[in-house]
């Protein structure tokens, strides 16, 4: 009997090269080719990433050119010349150079002062706000992302339509039926597929739960699509990305999509921006974060040829105060800027800068909608409806070409 | 977990302790005072079971399997009756052991084929709870389920069937290694003959073997009462029982001391179950077996109805998941009955139960019923026609949201780590206002996460 490298030899030989080993044995990256194959803009994917605890929206997008920012913001303000200009009035963040880099590229656009009517102050209720897409008097049980599954998915076990990578269900991903899972850590399926204990890292208290732990690695319906989709991307390295949660969670978001999941919506949030106390070096840590993760994400989308399928969004559930509070840091607000990249973006920005003199109980008001973001996104890339996501009467907004 | 909560997950089905009771009096309470069970009325009586035993032979095999079919639906509606029992029960650790006598003297419903049977063994349990272990070996090898399920019907003088006789030595008392196989087949003689009736069993005289056995070192005309008394005067007639009562009120892994030592006070209490159960749970420090099983589907079920406030049980749907994770009432899957611990979970029953509790959350709206939709399915049970709709409340001690992270998690969860508290307060955020409208959206959110996670699988 032949051994079995003879036998591959000879199959191989046989069928004319190394075609049927599958890409995980290769190892190497996907061409772009074969990344694209088959794909049209009906395949848009959209990432959302949620800033949670309330992004200061006046220190990542700086109005600069408005000298009552400086009188306001005093020691909290972010000194002229360290910015990355973009116009005479605005300017990104000293540790937004990739934010900077991706409007130079044309491929990001902000929408300015995005609120909505009587805004909360709480994170629950404001975040609740912005992830069902509601008024503020009303209470929705499903969110924006989840009607739009509900109003797309085909199929009821179609649970991979959406995917949220975190520990914990979002409201936003939340529809009538279940087309989307919650996965915590992709890297407990790739230590899985290579036979390594997959639990290794996490604590023993007790040996029923370590039993149940590694069940529930592949306990959910599409376990099997992640890890075939996994299996076929193994030649991304995580080492590659930035080092940060949400980086490591763009990684994987970056090798599912690789990996052909059929997943059209990803969803991801980043902690860490509730600044009520010397806020200076830890937002400028946090917008780093973002900054570099998301850059990266977007360099490895490029570079692929996925752009053109790809939008990020990001937000947060409110700005905060104009006026710094006591402890070098700022309090719960209102208005702030959304961010938008991707291909055919118009690299835009959308709107009036801050008014900074006719503030809402010290808050920016809102000159756009956050629905109106959620609906251009849903008409231009998810090619659907919005009053199919029962978002009725918002005007879209130029952030496509 | 609260410590009173760790109890009541064993000796309960999980819903938690509602008054102001101590635990131990509770336990105690539950141990003095017994309830007995009604005949439903769609359980038909012993002596309409009889009448359809007697004329069998004269009915067509047509008309057998339709007998067969319609008694099929008494035994779902029995399931039900018992699940209900098992939720609303005013004596949660009675109905807890009647589960264990099932597990322990297996019947199943496949082979007996006969609801009333069933029933009636589902009660001799429920009136010997917490009796005396020798007394109910002895009302079960009389018991006509028991009769059908271990063929002793066709066990008779000179045509011996051992099966009764072995299983009451294997499985229901000695175990393995305590007694020889001429002991079997002297029990099979003393069992000869021993056959279903009205009511219970009773031997029939021209079956019967009449002649004299040698049993376990006895020798006489023995019958069924003379085999029990002959196997517990063995040294380790409490063993088996305890280390299964200790597996299955304590701990997937019993240590052997702990069993020896319950046992030798078993046989002291001359096999009294009651006192025994009173010592185990006042000896043993609760706390440290908290983690040590695995939770069996009927607890994670009822104990996750009770959290999200359903007010009844939606019982196909109920059936359905219990049998889709082995452990269909009435029908363990054989002799030895249902293994537990981890035999319990695989990853595509996890999956069940992480269904299951999507299904609590946003359960799908119930088919309208029209006459040309109308089936047996959806007439099985009327009272799911219903929605079900989860309702969660908190104790109004509840200010902030640990505080609500507390109380739900000392009810769920046997032990949080610093991840799992991290993820609970993403969910719920310091400004959390337990009063404000949305407050009860929020908590439902905390709930399925909990209800979602490998340590609710566990108590």
């Amino acid at each position: 009997m032949k051994n079995r490298r003879e036998f591959i030899k000879v199959t191989g030989t046989a069928i004319g090269g190394l075609v049927l080993i599958p890409h995980f044995l290769k190892a190497i990256p996907l061409t772009n080719q074969e990344l694209n194959e088959g794909k049209d803009d009906l395949e848009n994917i959209l990432i959302v990433i949620q800033l949670s605890g309330g992004n200061d929206g006046l220190n990542t997008f700086v109005p600069y050119g408005d000298s009552v920012y400086y009188d306001i913001r005093g020691n909290l303000a972010i000194p002229k010349d360290q910015l990355f200009k973009v116009d005479s009035n605005m300017g990104w963040h000293p540790a937004m150079k990739g934010f900077s880099e991706m409007m130079q590229d044309g491929n990001l656009s902000v929408v300015q002062n995005v609120g909505y009517p009587n805004p909360d102050r709480s994170h629950f209720r404001s975040m609740e706000i912005w992830q069902t897409a509601s008024d503020a008097s009303q209470y929705l049980n499903t969110g924006w992302l989840g009607r739009y599954l509900d109003a797309t998915c085909t199929d009821k076990t179609d649970v991979l339509k959406g995917l949220n990578i975190d520990t914990i269900d979002s409201l936003a991903m939340q529809g009538n039926s279940f087309h989307s899972i919650a996965l915590q850590n992709p890297d407990l399926f790739e230590k899985q597929i290579k036979g390594m204990n997959p639990i290794a890292d996490i604590a023993s208290v007790n040996q029923n739960l370590d039993y149940v732990r590694k069940l529930a690695i592949s306990a959910f319906e599409g376990s099997d699509q992640i890890k075939t989709a996994i299996e076929k991307t193994s030649a991304y390295k995580m080492a590659d990305y930035p080092d940060s949660q949400l980086a490591k969670n763009l990684y994987w978001i970056s090798r599912m999509i690789k990996g052909n999941l059929e997943s059209k919506v990803y969803y991801t949030s980043f902690g860490g921006f509730d600044t009520h106390a010397n806020q200076l070096n830890a937002h400028h840590t946090k917008l780093e974060q973002v900054s570099k993760a998301v850059k990266y994400f977007y360099d490895d989308m490029k570079s692929s040829g996925l752009l053109n399928r790809v939008t990020v969004m990001i937000f947060s559930e409110f700005g905060r105060r104009v006026t710094p509070n006591g402890s070098n840091g700022t309090d719960h607000g209102k208005a702030a800027p959304m961010f938008i990249i991707g291909g055919n973006n118009s690299g835009k920005i959308i709107g009036k800068n801050p008014d900074l003199i006719n503030l809402n109980q010290g808050d920016l008001q809102y000159e756009y909608d956050f629905r109106s973001v959620y609906s251009t996104v849903l008409k231009e890339k998810l090619k659907i409806d919005p009053t199919l996501v029962c978002l009725n009467d918002f005007k879209t907004l130029p952030v496509f070409n | 977990m609260d410590t009173s909560q760790i109890y009541m997950l064993r000796i309960g089905f999980g819903r938690s302790l509602k008054n102001k009771q101590s635990i131990q009096s509770y336990i105690n309470d539950m141990l003095n005072h017994s309830f007995k069970a009604e005949r439903p009325e769609f359980i038909r009586t012993d002596e309409e079971v009889f009448d359809l035993f007697q004329k069998r032979k004269n009915l067509s095999k047509e008309e057998t399997m339709a007998l067969q079919k319609e008694d099929r639906k008494r035994l779902r509606k029995l399931q039900a009756w018992w699940i209900n029992r098992m939720y609303f029960a005013e004596n949660p650790l009675q109905e807890k052991m009647v589960l264990f006598w099932h597990n322990h003297f297996v019947s199943s419903y496949l082979k007996v084929n006969n609801t009333t049977y069933m029933f009636s063994q589902n009660n001799l349990f429920r009136n010997n709870a917490f009796g005396n272990f020798k007394e109910l070996t002895k009302a079960v090898l009389y018991d006509n389920a028991m009769l059908v399920y271990l063929d002793n019907k066709q066990n008779k003088a000179g045509a011996p069937n051992e099966n009764l006789s072995r299983e009451l030595l294997e499985l229901f008392t000695l175990g393995i290694g305590n007694y020889s196989e001429a002991d079997i087949k002297e029990g099979a003689r003393a069992l000869a003959g021993l056959s279903e009736h009205i009511g219970k069993g009773h031997y029939v005289p021209k079956k019967e073997d009449n002649n004299t056995k040698t049993y376990l070192g006895v020798t006489g005309n023995l019958k069924a009462d003379d085999l029990v008394e002959a196997i517990f005067k063995h040294p380790k007639a409490a063993n088996r029982i305890t280390e299964k009562l200790i597996n299955y009120f304590i701990t997937d892994e019993p240590d052997q001391k702990m069993i020896d030592q319950y046992a030798k006070y078993l046989r002291d209490q001359n096999f009294e179950i009651k006192p025994l159960l009173k010592k185990m749970f006042s000896d043993v420090d609760i706390k440290k077996f908290n983690g040590a099983k695995i939770k069996d589907p009927l607890v994670f079920l009822l104990q996750s109805y009770d959290v999200v406030g359903f007010q009844k049980i939606p019982v196909k749907p109920s059936l359905n998941f219990l049998k889709n994770q082995g452990m269909d009432l009435f029908i363990p899957p054989n002799v030895k009955g249902w293994d537990g611990g981890r035999a319990w979970l695989d990853s595509g029953k996890l999956i069940a139960r992480n269904a299951a509790i999507n299904f609590m959350f946003n359960p799908p709206a119930p088919k309208k019923q029209t006459p040309d939709t109308m089936n047996m399915n959806e007439e099985e049970f009327p009272e799911d026609a219903n929605p079900f709709v989860a309702h969660i409340t908190w104790s109004n001690k509840c200010k902030t949201n640990l505080d609500i992270i507390n109380e739900f998690s000392d009810k769920l969860i046997f032990d949080v780590d610093n991840q799992m508290q991290q993820d609970m307060e993403k969910i719920i955020k310091y400004d959390f206002d337990p009063n404000s409208q949305n407050a009860e959206d929020a908590v439902k959110l905390l709930v399925r996460y909990m209800l979602r996670t490998p340590q609710f699988q566990i108590v």
